[in-house]
């Protein structure tokens, strides 16, 4: 599991990058970052909900509620400024991680 | 009057403003001390003896929602509700009891007080709303009051600061910064609330928010420039560097240094939770707020 430091400042991209498939729930975009990272990114799916939100008051994202097995359920989508953002920051990421990994690969 | 006699009055004098610091500053401290004291009184699961993990679902719902508006607390137990039920079915399907499943799919939820911290970040809380009716009150002019209260400390740290300005000694440039700095957001304010309370009287919900939103703003430049203003003068003034010579001049000023500092930290929590609340008037629903009538005689 990678600490906890270092992943809680990417939790808002990582759900913008789950959005991009198409409309999802909080449920299964904790178990899809989870799954996707086989483990590495771990974290406490209660605090999944407050960085949704925050998201959605950026406008980033939207919500809607649907009715399953008699239950509400409510729906994260991808906005066209979320999407712009995702792409940035998925830009920044990539040189970024590029870096850091070039300047690691050198030291060994 | 001799030379002497002028001199013991000064030097009295001296005592007497010293005396009148240190009371100051100790009522300061007391009453820090006291609202500490109180707001643990008050709220039973500040206290950091009396947190204990939640045990189920309601008691972890209870801890993160317990301060949240209604329109928030229902939202956030729908979606964990809806969570947490597929979080067990998942568990059980994997060869867990029902209790075992509900205790990861509890656990995986994570520290209810931790959630409670990150989600009265995002939503209302109860004390925000009612500060907004509060201010939505104002506004239709029903409680004209605080804005005659507002004025009069204005006109105190106005003399506070403007008396020590004239004394015979340097003019210290933090001070005449920080009384422009009272005059402008004074200014601002004061001309934003009365085109503010026009508007919030014959407009539509939209409108009302986006006057409160920026009054807020206001209000939190204006509150810090304020209590800055009125507590320089008995702090600051001569007394931060204090006398190093002897124990009891360290003394005071480590308190000294101490006071000012919490009331600095207290001015920077004033803007911060003025610009949280804006932010969270921005991205609210008219739901989330209760509106008070409309009261059309105060246009």
């Amino acid at each position: 599991m990678i600490g906890f430091m270092n992943f809680k400042g990417s939790l808002p991209t990582l759900i913008l990058q789950n959005l991009r498939g198409g409309p999802n729930h909080g449920y299964r975009i904790a178990q899809d970052i989870k799954q996707t990272s086989k483990g590495v990114l771990d974290f406490k799916e209660g605090t999944l909900y407050p960085a949704l939100h925050g998201l959605e008051a950026k406008k980033l994202i939207t919500s809607s509620t649907r009715m399953e097995n008699g239950r509400e359920r409510r729906y994260y989508k991808l906005t066209e400024k979320g999407r712009k953002t995702l792409a940035r920051e998925r830009e920044e990421w990539l040189v970024f991680s590029g870096a850091i990994s070039g300047i690691l690969k050198e030291a060994t | 009057m001799t030379l002497n006699e002028l001199e013991t009055i000064k030097l009295e004098t001296i005592k007497l403003e010293q005396l009148t610091h240190d009371f100051f500053i100790l009522a300061l401290v007391v009453l820090v001390f006291f609202a500490y004291l109180f707001s643990l009184i008050k709220n039973p699961e500040l206290r950091p003896w009396r947190r204990r993990p939640a045990q189920n679902l309601a008691k972890w719902l209870e801890i993160a929602t317990g301060k949240l508006v209604p329109f928030a607390q229902a939202r956030i137990r729908a979606e964990i509700e809806a969570h947490y039920a597929e979080a067990v079915k998942s568990h059980q399907d994997t060869g867990l009891s029902e209790t075992n499943a509900q205790a990861v799919a509890l656990a995986d939820l994570g520290n209810a007080y931790a959630a409670a911290r990150k989600y009265r970040r995002e939503f209302l809380t109860d004390k925000e709303s009612g500060l907004i009716t509060k201010k939505l009150n104002l506004l239709r002019g029903n409680v004209p009051v605080n804005i005659w209260i507002q004025r009069f400390l204005f006109v105190i740290a106005i003399m506070l600061n403007v008396v020590d300005l004239f004394e015979p000694k340097t003019v210290q440039i933090s001070r005449v910064l920080l009384l422009g700095s009272l005059l402008l957001t004074y200014f601002f304010w004061n001309k934003l609330h009365r085109r503010a309370r026009e508007w919030a009287s014959q407009k539509t919900t939209s409108a009302v928010l986006g006057w409160l939103i920026m009054l807020v703003g206001m209000e939190g430049l204006y509150s810090a420039t304020l209590w800055a203003s009125i507590l320089y003068a008995p702090i600051y003034e001569g007394r931060l560097s204090g006398n190093l010579d002897n124990p009891a001049g360290v003394f005071t000023f480590i308190i000294n240094t101490s006071v000012y500092a919490i009331v600095v930290i207290g001015q920077l929590v004033v803007v911060v939770q003025a610009l949280r609340l804006r932010r969270k008037l921005q991205s609210a629903d008219a739901g989330e707020i209760d509106l008070p009538p409309q009261n059309p005689s105060v246009a």
